[in-house]
């Protein structure tokens, strides 16, 4: 205590350039070891992904491919959508995507379980980001041939908010990734001071109805739920299970919501909730709280979950919004 | 002596005819029980009165109360899911037995004789393309029923070409399930995931698609159907002994295999266009069945139906409550269940059973 009174007390002798080379000292290495990215005189960036390696790119990346939906909702959220060369064919989302693939730009290199390898490398992209679950042997094979490939594996909100970081800091994009972070923290904490006081609602949320599947504990819905002021239903299941409508009666939810794909059975499970006799003694149905959520936007780990955070909300609690 | 002889035959004729009756009406109490158990057991915490008291309610509504959320469990989401599971277990078990009697073999099943894969490709059809023969939601279930009987008439007709043998109709019969299986691998990869989920949720087979109409509708078809093939079995009967015995005996030897083709496709594609491919229970019902009350058809017919019923209804029934809330695919607990008790069996008996 009396030692940094002593340093303010000299602080304020000595001039203002020796000011700036005392604070720079002080700063400096503090930045160095927080931030992962390191970035030397060549415009190297080496950064550590969610595997827990560490990618290296020699530049900027100038020729990205993503394989994943979510990566590449990232990668044009961040304004990098002219540098994506090669993108899934579920990519479907900014419209662009779409638009770039049919303008040649974007060339789709399969799906995500099994993207082609060899249509990844004519690409020559300095940087290809996947996501764990879906893209393991890929990755492996990926790496073999000496290709920087980043791996993304969140398993919560704040999972997804510091990916984007670290897909921020690989593709020289920080400033940008860190703007976009920010507003999404704060309308997080939006939504959850408008609901934290409100009454828990119970919440079903259906992936499917034939057979019905719901979404337990560790699935991004368990967590939007959570977060936008309700209690899921089936939070004692892990990941997604397939349940005994049965279960659902008995446990009566306030609210339901019905994911609807981009698929033929579209509205499958919001017909089946609505129209499910044995559903017909829960409150949700008495009261016409059923809902419909496009699942991409809840389900994919990308700037659009925060949108997703806000519709449920709407759902859980319209008297907030 | 000759008396001491006949005495023992008819003795031994009793005894496999008590024999026979013995695992009837084993079967039926099983059966009985276990439906009464999965009535009861489940997620609400319902107890023998408070589910006896509710159905009985319905019958004599001024004498039994229940309330509207009993109501709801017992007759919306049990009651018919049990009668779906005995319905479609013992119909499943008939076709086997009928597949593997008219071809004479025991890897007969609608799987193997394509129908199960073609009707996987008509719901696939349905679901990824959109196409079918019915609208809205009957699409996938007109499309499954549609292709399972196309597959069952395309394997007659490519039989017939080589003459109707039980060897050109499994050969047939596999051509044309690889043929599906290859259109709907092709479908799905060409689908959007979404599209693909559903399929594979489709094929995986369950009973929580039953309803009391769908439960109806089978019992129709069923009422009209199996009775003619008991009442047929003789026919099948002296298939058994080879083409040319049963021709001697007077028996329409390809007339009566197409029928009896056709019949059985017609049961099973009725089956799993409301329950989606529930695979083993056809192939193994009749094995079961066959190595405790022996190959007559005219008992292993009604035999299979019990066998089948009791395998299906106890896996839903395990299915259901062996992970509560969640449900284990009922596929996977046919074959817990039915292939420990198959090999038993199959360990048991010394001599061969086919």
């Amino acid at each position: 205590m009396f030692f940094i009174q002593l340093t303010l007390i000299e602080m304020e002798n000595v001039n203002t350039t020796a000011k700036l080379i005392l604070l720079s000292l002080v700063i400096l290495p503090m930045l160095s070891t927080l931030a992962l990215a390191e970035e030397n005189s060549t415009g190297a960036l080496t950064v550590v992904d969610d595997l827990g390696r560490a990618v290296s790119v020699a530049q900027i990346p100038q020729r990205i491919v993503s394989l994943s939906p979510s990566n590449t909702e990232i990668l044009f959220a961040l304004g990098l959508g002219d540098k994506v060369v090669g993108a899934t064919k579920y990519c479907n989302y900014p419209p662009q995507v779409k638009e770039l693939e049919e303008a040649g730009k974007i060339v789709i290199v399969g799906g995500y379980v099994d993207p082609d390898i060899e249509t990844i490398l004519s690409l020559h992209p300095d940087l290809v980001l996947a996501s764990r679950t879906r893209s393991t042997e890929a990755v492996s094979l990926l790496d073999k041939e000496g290709t920087a490939t980043f791996v993304t594996d969140p398993k919560n909100l704040t999972d997804i908010i510091r990916s984007i970081e670290s897909i921020g800091k690989i593709t020289g994009s920080e400033a940008e990734a860190s703007r976009l972070c920010d507003q999404m923290q704060s309308r997080i904490d939006a939504v959850s001071e408008k609901t934290s006081s409100l009454s828990k609602m119970r919440v079903l949320y259906i992936v499917w109805h034939d057979p019905v599947k719901t979404a337990g504990a560790g699935a991004f819905e368990d967590e939007l739920i959570e977060k936008a002021g309700g209690v899921n239903i089936f939070h004692d299941l892990s990941s997604y299970a397939q349940v005994d409508p049965e279960a659902i009666a008995v446990r009566n939810p306030e609210v339901i919501i019905a994911c609807s794909g981009m698929g033929s059975g579209a509205d499958g499970p919001t017909q089946w909730a609505k129209t499910e006799k044995g559903l017909n003694q829960t409150d949700a149905r008495k009261n016409g709280r059923i809902y419909q959520a496009e699942g991409d936007i809840i389900t994919r780990a990308g700037p659009r979950i925060v949108d997703g955070l806000e519709m449920v909300a709407k759902f859980i609690h319209p008297e907030a919004f | 002596m000759a008396a001491c002889k006949r005495i023992d035959l008819l003795e031994q004729y009793r005894q496999a005819a008590r024999r026979k009756m013995l695992f009837f009406l084993v079967l039926t109490m099983v059966i009985a029980l276990l439906a009464g158990a999965a009535a009861i057991l489940g997620e609400a915490n319902l107890g023998i009165s408070d589910v006896s008291c509710c159905i009985l309610a319905r019958f004599f509504p001024g004498h039994y109360h229940t309330t509207a959320f009993t109501d709801m469990i017992v007759w919306d989401l049990r009651l018919h899911r049990i009668l779906m599971g005995i319905v479609a277990g013992a119909g499943l078990g008939v076709s086997g037995a009928v597949m593997q009697g008219i071809l004479k073999n025991p890897l007969a099943s609608p799987f193997t004789l394509g129908i199960s894969s073609a009707a996987s490709f008509g719901a696939a059809l349905a679901i990824i393309l959109g196409a079918g023969i019915a609208a809205g939601s009957w699409m996938v279930i007109g499309n499954a029923f549609a292709f399972a009987l196309l597959s069952a008439l395309a394997v007659y007709l490519l039989a017939k070409y080589k003459g109707i043998s039980s060897e050109t109709m499994i050969l047939a019969g596999i051509a044309i399930m690889y043929l599906f299986s290859a259109m709907t691998s092709f479908l799905q990869y060409a689908g959007h995931s979404d599209q693909v989920h559903e399929v594979v949720f489709w094929m995986m087979g369950s009973l929580g698609r039953s309803s009391w109409d769908r439960v109806a509708m089978l019992l129709a078809i069923f009422v009209i159907c199996i009775p003619y093939l008991i009442s047929k079995s003789w026919d099948l009967n002296s298939l058994a002994a080879g083409d040319e015995t049963a021709q001697s005996l007077g028996v329409n030897v390809e007339k009566t295999r197409v029928i009896f083709m056709m019949l059985s496709s017609l049961i099973t594609a009725s089956i799993i266009c409301f329950t989606g491919t529930i695979g083993f229970i056809d192939l193994v019902a009749p094995h079961i069945a066959r190595m405790v009350i022996g190959g007559d058809h005219r008992f292993l017919l009604p035999g299979s139906a019990l066998a089948g019923a009791l395998l299906l209804l106890g896996a839903d029934t395990l299915s259901r409550i062996i992970l509560a809330p969640a449900i284990l695919p009922v596929g996977i607990m046919t074959s817990f269940l039915g292939v420990p008790f198959f090999v038993y069996l199959f360990l048991q008996r010394r001599r061969t059973f086919w």
